[in-house]
């Protein structure tokens, strides 16, 4: 598979060096990319190879320049027998100014210096002596350093590259040969978006799933197949994180196009295969239509939230005009016209004013949803309802134990009645005495009321908690 | 070339110091250096007679310089944490006999100079001393050396364009070089400084040197020292089949070379096991071969031995390992390894003393895959450290990457556990659903876990939860195994598309 080819008779012990051979871009006949999550992909091309019988010396240049270099496998597909990799090197010694003259240690260069007067070049010859901070030269005899001019040198000394390259050690009974080379690389990255469309009364709406995808990886994949993996899959050493992509997308929903992609289960993961080659160039986001559903029912809910600690200490009002939060929920099950795993990602959602026009109303970050569980968004706080929160009595019951007595208004200055969820954490041992709307208890530390408000009026809750601690 | 030519002044006890102490030998004082006696002349020949006195030898040694196209011979033992071992054989073919002063070049930038051992083949070669030198020829410590005395002043007319030089004795050079032209003294003189001659004892790069007393003109020296900056990782690829029960797992060797040193057709060996440095001394890697059976490995380049308390695998043909070169070779091969998906939740163990209410909703549960690295299981060979890579074939045929984790080294016959990632379609959510204090250090609290499955297929799932503290489970909807002191576990059987849910209740004591 992605190793060399296992058994066969290769000409491992050929005798003679190795043939030079060099496969560029120009070879490839298709190119695979796999885009996960969390900042890398994994890429596959096939080429044909110009090989030569016995040991091959194959520069392979084209790759990405963020490739892993230990992930790269080789495999032939037309005669695996007739192929093995002996030796596969990642060479990074790179020719720069400093690694010349330092190759030149104890070597003669030539200086050559324009001379302004005369309008020429003139050359010298001068022995390198050393490197260190600066180059120490012999000129007519003479020590000297800081000679200005340019050096010129008779030759590249070997081993020396312009770019990082892969070069496979290969013994080969053929000529040629189709192979798939895979290897992973970091800076390609995809991330969902979702557009969400209510409709005037916030109870049924418009999905679009958006893969945005965005390659930094200094490469230009041309004609590619691409598929993405959804899922949290495990890296050891994480990769950085990714650059902030262009928010595009954010003031206008994008015209809604047909789903490109084809779903499946792959290991414990998602795979979403695009039905058509794509080009992706370097430096580019690029944004596809990942799904699409219509009529969503969605439920907006009012959300008021306490905090734990209220309960065993003292105190008088609390807060006044206290925000309420808006949530949307929906259920992502077939029934509900959806029931498709929702990979990780922004959810945005709008909805038409009165001139039809659609405004953006909150956005949430989800994360991978399965199939048939519940989603919940936070859009933001609500402007027309406000709620007080008063406590009204403290009494301690001995060391460990207290019981405090508790008023919250909620009042609703909008045209139409509101309902909203009253969460109260509380910690320790705790017991309600008496309320004026029934408690349902939630969990261990969790009560809620559920508290209807006219339309521009107000409803107050109040009860009385006894809590113990130890 | 320059070191031939200060070769007059070796050996005159400033560097003769033993091996040991090379390192503590930081740059000679200049006043050190001034004391020191100054060749009049450069001398150009190797052999230069000079009244230096030697402390141990009453002759001014000749001086050799070795580089590496004498080397006959060389072989690398690369260690997992990062240095290895280079043992060359070099042919000196024009060593003369007498006292020699042996240059070697050509060796790893990172050589730790404490750990180099000489040898010679016969009894022709006594080794008096081996020194380490590292006074490096920089335009600074050029002009330093220079000071009191006179150089001459390059400035490059532009009118003329010529060069116009005078005559500059160098009073100081603390800060920037202090000159007197004629009667006057100044600096930030534009324009260049040129010397009469090289300084001795400044080298170009940090050199070893060997006092030698030899016997035979022509002869063969075994050189082995530790370098840093050298290091290999195993990385094995993990492919596994459609229905997550059976994987080939094909292992390869990731060679790094960062010595500055290119080792042309060397012997490669590998040592894998943790292997005890002082630092940041170091200390020869002891060796006591002893012979164990090869593992049932198929066709790959690497022949495993055993190694005091370590694995050594020796590349069977000679290699070339560049300087700044990365380089892969297969190290094993094995199919039809069976393997088993666990789905694992784990839990904390402070949630059970203290009070919540829920805990997580969709939490994350971990995929993990295991396996037996025994012959039975068509594996039974040592694993070194590395990075097991796993890959899985999507409907169209295609390999797909589906996570990596590291593993240690792995002794044959034991359990190897990587994670792959997080399920997508399997999720929990946990709650405490009650929560009471019996006492000032005891509570109960009853817990509920749902677990849901929104795939095709039923999944077994694994609840791990460390519990602190005196624990007793009070009652369970699941029979709970208590894995160790502060550990209990329930398999859950969750349907396809379905839910089961977890209660239980704790108690908790912790004083």
């Amino acid at each position: 598979m992605l190793a060399a080819g296992c058994g066969g008779p290769p000409p491992r012990s050929a005798p003679g060096p190795a043939t030079a051979k060099s496969s560029t871009a120009a070879g490839r006949q298709k190119l695979a990319i796999t885009i996960y999550n969390s900042d890398f992909a994994l890429v596959r091309e096939e080429r044909t190879l110009p090989l030569a019988k016995g040991r091959v010396e194959l520069a392979y240049a084209d790759v990405s320049a963020h490739i892993q270099p230990e992930t790269v496998h080789l495999r032939a597909l037309e005669a695996p027998d007739a192929l093995e990799v002996l030796e596969q090197n990642y060479r990074y010694d790179l020719l720069t100014p400093d690694k010349l003259l330092e190759k030149y240690v104890g070597k003669q260069v030539k200086v050559v210096r324009y001379n302004e007067k005369l309008g020429i070049e003139e050359t010298k010859l001068a022995d390198v002596l050393s490197v260190e901070n600066g180059p120490v030269l012999r000129i007519d005899g003479e020590i000297t350093s800081g000679v200005p001019g340019r050096f010129v040198f008779p030759d590249v000394p070997p081993n020396l590259l312009a770019k990082p390259t892969l070069v496979w050690l290969l013994a080969s009974n053929v000529e040629q040969q189709r192979v798939e080379v895979s290897y992973l690389t970091s800076n390609l990255s995809w991330r969902a978006d979702y557009v969400v469309v209510l409709d005037a009364a916030d109870k049924k709406a418009d999905l679009t799933g958006w893969v945005t995808l965005a390659n930094t990886s200094g490469t230009s994949y041309e004609n590619a197949e691409l598929k993405l993996v959804a899922g949290d899959v495990q890296r050891i050493a994480p990769p950085p994180p990714p650059e902030p992509m262009l928010e595009a997308d954010e003031a206008a929903a994008p015209m809604a196009a047909r789903p490109q992609f084809k779903q499946e289960s792959l290991f414990e993961y998602h795979l979403y295969t695009l039905e058509r080659p794509a080009t992706v160039l370097d430096r580019e986001t690029k944004q596809v239509s990942l799904l699409e559903a219509h009529g969503v029912d969605v439920e907006k809910k009012l959300e008021f939230r306490g905090a734990e600690g209220w309960y065993r200490g003292a105190y008088g009002e609390i807060a006044q005009n206290q925000k309420v939060s808006v949530y949307v929920e929906f259920q992502n099950s077939e029934k509900n016209s959806l029931g498709m795993p929702l990979p990780k990602g922004t959810l945005r959602v709008y909805k038409a004013d009165q001139s039809g026009a659609q405004q953006f109303v909150g956005e949430d970050a989800i994360d991978h949803t399965p199939r048939d569980e519940k989603v919940e968004v936070k859009l933001g706080e609500a402007f027309d309802v406000v709620a007080d929160r008063k406590q009204m009595s403290w009494t301690a019951l001995g060391d460990c134990s207290s019981e405090s007595a508790w008023e919250i208004e909620f009042r609703n200055h909008k045209d139409t009645a509101e309902t909203v969820h009253d969460l109260e954490p509380v910690n320790g041992d705790w017991e309600i005495v008496q309320s004026s709307q029934p408690a349902v208890k939630k969990d261990a530390h969790t009560f809620e009321f559920v508290v209807p408000v006219p339309a521009r009026g107000a409803t107050k809750v109040s009860y009385r908690v006894r809590i113990r601690w130890c | 070339m320059v070191l031939k030519q200060e070769s007059g002044s070796r050996g005159r006890g400033r560097f003769a110091l033993p091996l040991v102490s090379a390192l503590a030998l930081s740059l000679a004082t200049p006043a050190a250096r001034a004391q020191a006696p100054k060749p009049a002349v450069a001398p150009k020949s190797a052999v230069a007679p000079t009244a230096a006195a030697v402390s141990n030898a009453a002759v001014a040694p000749k001086t050799k310089v070795s580089g590496d196209a004498d080397r006959t011979k060389v072989s690398i033992t690369v260690y997992n944490s990062g240095f290895g071992l280079v043992r060359e054989v070099r042919e000196l073919k024009d060593l003369g006999t007498g006292r020699v002063a042996l240059e070697i070049r050509d060796v790893a930038a990172t050589v730790q100079p404490e750990t180099v051992a000489v040898k010679a083949s016969g009894n022709g070669l006594r080794v008096l001393e081996q020194n380490y030198r590292y006074d490096l020829l920089t335009p600074e410590t050029l002009l330093e050396k220079y000071v009191g005395r006179n150089v001459r002043a390059y400035r490059y007319h532009e009118a003329t364009g010529k060069e116009d030089v005078v005559d500059a004795k160098v009073l100081s050079v603390a800060g920037s070089p202090v000159l007197q032209i004629g009667n006057e003294i100044t600096f930030g003189y534009p324009g260049r400084l040129a010397f009469p001659e090289l300084p001795p004892d400044l080298i170009a790069k940090p050199t070893l040197v060997w006092l030698v007393d030899s016997t035979q003109a022509q002869q063969n020296v075994e050189v082995s020292y530790l370098a840093q900056n050298m290091s290999w990782k195993a990385d094995y690829v993990f492919v596994v089949n459609a229905s997550d029960d059976r994987g080939d797992l094909v292992g390869w060797v990731t060679l790094q070379n960062q010595t500055g040193a290119t080792y042309r057709d060397a012997e490669l060996k590998l040592v894998a096991g943790d292997v005890n440095r002082v630092q940041p001394e170091a200390q020869m890697p002891m060796r006591a071969y002893k012979a164990m059976p090869a593992p049932a490995a198929s066709g790959t380049a690497f022949r495993e031995e055993g190694l005091f308390e370590y694995h050594l695998y020796t590349l069977d043909r000679p290699t070339t390992v560049r300087d700044k070169e990365q380089k892969q070779v297969t190290l094993l091969e094995a199919a039809g390894i069976g393997i088993t998906k666990k789905l694992i939740f784990f839990g904390q163990s402070y949630w059970f003393r203290g009070q919540y209410g829920q805990v997580s909703q969709n939490q994350k549960i971990g995929v993990y895959l295991d396996f037996k690295n025994t012959e039975a299981n068509h594996l039974g060979l040592p694993l070194p450290k590395g990075t097991v890579r796993v890959y899985k074939a999507d409907k169209s045929g295609a390999k797909q990457f589906v996570g990596e984790d590291a593993i240690d080294h792995t002794p044959r016959d034991e359990k190897v556990r990587i994670k792959m990632g997080e399920a997508f379609d399997v999720v929990a959510d946990r709650k405490q659903t009650e929560w009471k204090a019996l006492g000032n250090c005891t509570s109960e609290s009853a817990w509920e876990i749902e677990i849901r499955n929104h795939k095709d297929e039923a999944v077994h799932v694994e609840v791990r939860e460390p519990a602190g503290g005196d624990w007793t489970i009070v009652e369970s909807s699941l029979p709970a195994t208590k894995e160790d002191a502060q550990t209990f576990t329930f398999d859950v059987p969750v349907p396809k598309r379905g839910a089961t849910k977890v209660k239980y209740r704790v108690r908790v004591r912790w004083c």
